[in-house]
């Protein structure tokens, strides 16, 4: 008996692991993304330094943000001058100017819905609420760009990086030809292509072709749905 | 215990986050100052990059002209870097600048109160395909307040496929009527190009994956199921 609910059980499992499907090349490049957006995130250091850091590169926040820290600062030095009273009105503005409620640095798809909800959710502002139906609706898409053939290096460019060779290199999918990048895009058309060992102009050809009445050298289109 | 003595005057404790607040003001218009060089760094590298003295001074005038005119430069900087990276010759990407910068001029026009120019941007795509200027116009009187960059991308990609701007805008006019969300806009372009592909006829495919769509939202409708999509304008 004990035997036969063992056999039961053994057939049940195997059952369920044999119509996993075959690995192809772009489920593979898929895992390597991932494994490769997770390394990198663990290479740029604890979170707190990644905030620090994209401060610091938008200049207008730093600006912000060094007018937070000299107000701190001062009230600082105050208390330890043992001399603080009221706060100086002064300081209020400047305080309140500092928010990055609507920071324009990395802003995630959620950064966009948690600062806008609150202010949506306001009676009589239905303009708000609309603003947040459009920004849910044009955040942006993290896009995977897989490229298959032999190569040195490849790029990838496009409308959204200003066709620029330099800004998206594609990285090698273990040791096939197979070369992956992940993009965030706004939802809508995109036109892109490869370049290939900085030189060579290639389309996907898994996408469909987007003529080009510029230049003559078509490149391939995508269509980003929202999310 | 002795009790612990502040060798610091007192004038001096005042003055030590002073002189932190003011180090600090200095750094950040360090960075200010050097963000607002590298972005007219960038836009004079994008022009200086063509070889060509007679297409550098043409890309430079157009820009300048553009610019006074309030048009969005990103798109424009953009194409140069296109006909650089196609390697296409200085002349020719001068005169696709040129005629970019007039698309986007009349776009930005009829599209007036544009959201973002990402959406100028689409609507010159949309000229670009052979989509006429009434249908921005329209598309705009209809849709003040919704972005019509992804309607005006699948407008784009419709008629780019061979359907007729005519029919593609009519239809789109009315899906967004009914209240189709971008993202069912967006799956319709992309059947309608896999149809194509596949050997459809773009305007049969099109009416087909066009009321495929208008029955969806119906029964949307009927379940009461709502869209995220903006309502539909209310007309007089």
């Amino acid at each position: 008996m004990v035997g036969d609910e063992r056999d039961e059980l053994i057939e049940q499992v195997r059952q369920s692991l044999a119509p996993l499907a075959p690995a192809t090349p772009h489920a593979v490049a898929r895992i390597l993304i991932a494994v490769a957006t997770d390394e990198e995130q663990r290479a740029d250091g604890p979170r707190w330094l990644t905030w620090v850091r994209t401060r610091l590169r938008a200049p207008m926040l730093s600006l912000g943000g060094a007018g937070a820290l000299a107000a701190m600062a001062l009230t600082v030095g105050y208390i330890g001058r043992g001399s603080l009273g009221p706060a100086s009105p002064a300081l209020a503005p400047a305080m309140a100017v500092q928010e990055p409620t609507t920071g324009e640095g990395n802003v995630t798809p959620g950064d966009v819905l948690d600062s806008m909800a609150p202010l949506g959710a306001l009676p009589g502002q239905p303009t708000l609420q609309a603003m947040t139906d459009e920004g849910a609706a044009n955040a942006p898409v993290v896009v995977d760009f897989i490229f298959e053939g032999y190569a040195e290096r490849v790029s990838l460019v496009g409308d959204f990086n200003s066709w620029s060779a330099d800004s998206t290199p594609m990285q090698r999918a273990g040791s096939r030809n197979v070369w992956v990048t992940s993009v965030q895009l706004v939802p809508g058309r995109h036109v892109y292509a490869f370049i290939v060992d900085g030189e060579r102009w290639e389309v996907d050809p898994t996408r469909p072709a987007a003529p080009d009445a510029d230049f003559g050298k078509p490149g391939s289109v995508l269509l980003v749905r929202p999310r | 215990m002795r009790p612990r003595v502040s060798t610091w005057p007192g004038v001096l404790r005042l003055m030590v986050p002073l002189i932190i607040a003011l180090m600090l003001q200095l750094v950040s218009v360090h960075f200010t100052a050097t963000g607002a060089l590298a972005q007219s760094r960038v836009s004079s590298s994008v022009i200086d990059g063509i070889a060509d003295d007679r297409a550098r001074t043409l890309l430079l005038a157009t820009v300048r002209d553009a610019d006074s005119t309030g048009v969005p430069l990103e798109p424009l900087y953009s194409k140069i870097r296109e006909g650089v990276a196609k390697q296409s010759s200085p002349d020719r990407i001068a005169v696709a600048v040129q005629q970019l910068s007039a698309r986007l001029s009349v776009a930005r026009d009829a599209l007036a109160q544009a959201l973002a120019s990402d959406e100028i941007a689409a609507g010159a795509g949309a000229l670009q395909v052979g989509v006429p200027t009434s249908a921005l116009r329209q598309l705009r009187r209809e849709w003040p307040r919704r972005s019509l960059t992804v309607p005006l991308g699948v407008l784009t990609e419709l008629v780019a496929y061979g359907v007729s701007e005519t029919q593609a805008t009519a239809r789109v006019r009315v899906l967004m009527a009914s209240g189709v969300t971008n993202a069912q806009l967006v799956e319709l372009g992309t059947q309608v190009q896999t149809d194509i592909i596949s050997g459809g006829t773009a305007r049969t495919v099109f009416e087909q994956r066009a009321h495929q769509t208008m029955s969806v939202l119906a029964t949307q409708r009927q379940s009461g199921r709502t869209t995220t999509a903006t309502p539909p304008p209310i007309r007089p």
